[in-house]
């Protein structure tokens, strides 16, 4: 496996002064340099109440809602640092610990340890394990897709007959002892 | 015969024979680790001997410290598990990392079941089922640096970390948990630091 590892220096200090190029330009004209506003009146001059361009820009001052440019200044920022004894207050409060499970018992056919709604997980392994095997035969059997009959299948282990209630149903044979959670209708 | 006389010195003469385990005298006594790096102080801590305790003391309970390198895992969200076996019982340990779905658990598990294996074989500890664990910590481990593509040929820098877990299992039941302190335990306190007070620079 090819890991590329490039140093992040030049590709950061090229970002960087990208940047610092495009506030010197004034593309980002909401920061400002610290001075005061470019607008307001230098000298308070008598003239016409409202001037032609004055109507859009009284509407614009009186809804006061400022453009995406401006918003920069207005976003969400944190204002100091979080010290680390506040964020161990927040990271060990007792909502963000484990909370202890009352709901684990032991299984009583295996005696490992099972949740109280979930089947035990060794059992389910074991059953497994020996399903796999039968549906193994079942496909020996069918010898390929589509031909699963339309009767009940019965399995049967070492040493066991069919009886008269398995007439036509089709019989796998397992070779081994029956297991003793498979239990003989 | 020649050749096979010619064939024996030169592996006599392999160089990897001699730097074999960094010393050219293989019954010397000296020690270099060059394979096991540094011994950590956790793992050290198993190899402390007491000396043997009078007749009439009471039984020091066994102790074993074990720990895990280098798990690919955070030491914080690790913390939160070693928070939660903190004090108890082995089983009740386990029975709880079992159904746990945090990725540690499954390596806690581990680290407690051969913790518990070692205590039975080499530290006396006659029942497995009697031990109880009075440390759990986890540590930081070695962070590596990597790249991490965003988008528009963006990248960022992440560090992929992992921890150390360390646990240290005493024999004995585990002892009961401490009753929280009430406002009347603080009130005594508080009196009694009043009342312990003294003067001080005088006659």
């Amino acid at each position: 496996v090819l890991v590329l590892v490039c140093s992040p220096l030049p590709r950061l200090r090229a970002l960087l002064q990208r940047c610092w190029g495009q506030l010197e330009r004034g593309l980002w004209p909401g920061v400002l340099w610290g001075q005061s506003p470019p607008w307001g009146p230098a000298l308070a001059v008598q003239g016409p109440a409202l001037l032609p361009q004055g109507i859009n820009n009284a509407s614009e001052g009186s809804t006061g809602v400022p453009g995406l440019l401006e918003s920069i200044l207005w976003m969400a920022a944190p204002k100091k640092r979080r010290t680390v004894e506040v964020n161990r207050c927040r990271r060990r409060h007792p909502n963000k610990l484990i909370e202890l499970k009352r709901n684990i018992d032991v299984c009583p056919e295996c005696g490992n340890l099972k949740q109280k709604h979930v089947l035990c997980g060794y059992c389910y392994a074991k059953v497994k394990a020996e399903t796999r095997l039968i549906r193994m035969e079942i496909h020996k059997k069918e010898g390929g897709p589509f031909n699963a009959p339309t009767v009940e299948t019965v399995v049967l282990y070492d040493g066991e007959k069919p009886t008269e209630k398995d007439e036509g149903k089709r019989i796998i044979e397992r070779a081994r002892k029956r297991p003793s959670w498979f239990v003989q209708n | 015969s020649g050749a096979a006389w010619a064939r024996g010195l030169l592996s006599w003469a392999r160089p990897e024979r001699w730097l074999a385990s960094g010393s050219l005298f293989p019954l010397s006594c000296i020690h270099t680790s060059t394979s096991l790096q540094k011994i950590g102080k956790w793992e050290k801590k198993n190899r402390i001997v007491y000396p043997p305790q009078l007749p009439g003391e009471p039984r020091r309970p066994a102790e074993i410290y074990h720990c895990r390198r280098e798990i690919k895992y955070s030491k914080d969200k690790m913390w939160y598990l070693a928070k939660l076996i903190k004090g108890m019982s082995i089983d009740q340990a386990l029975a709880q990392l079992e159904f746990s779905d945090k990725k540690g658990a499954k390596v806690i598990k581990e680290v407690l079941l051969e913790a518990q294996e070692m205590a039975v074989r080499k530290h006396n500890v006659e029942f497995k089922s009697n031990l109880h664990i009075a440390e759990s910590l986890t540590g930081r481990g070695r962070y590596v640096k990597r790249v991490r593509c965003h988008g528009k040929g963006m990248f960022g820098v992440m560090k992929i970390s992992r921890c150390h877990y360390f646990v240290k299992l005493v024999e004995g039941p585990p002892p009961p948990p401490e009753p929280p302190r009430t406002g009347f335990d603080q009130a005594k306190e508080y009196v009694q630091q009043l009342r312990s007070r003294t003067l001080v620079h005088t006659l």
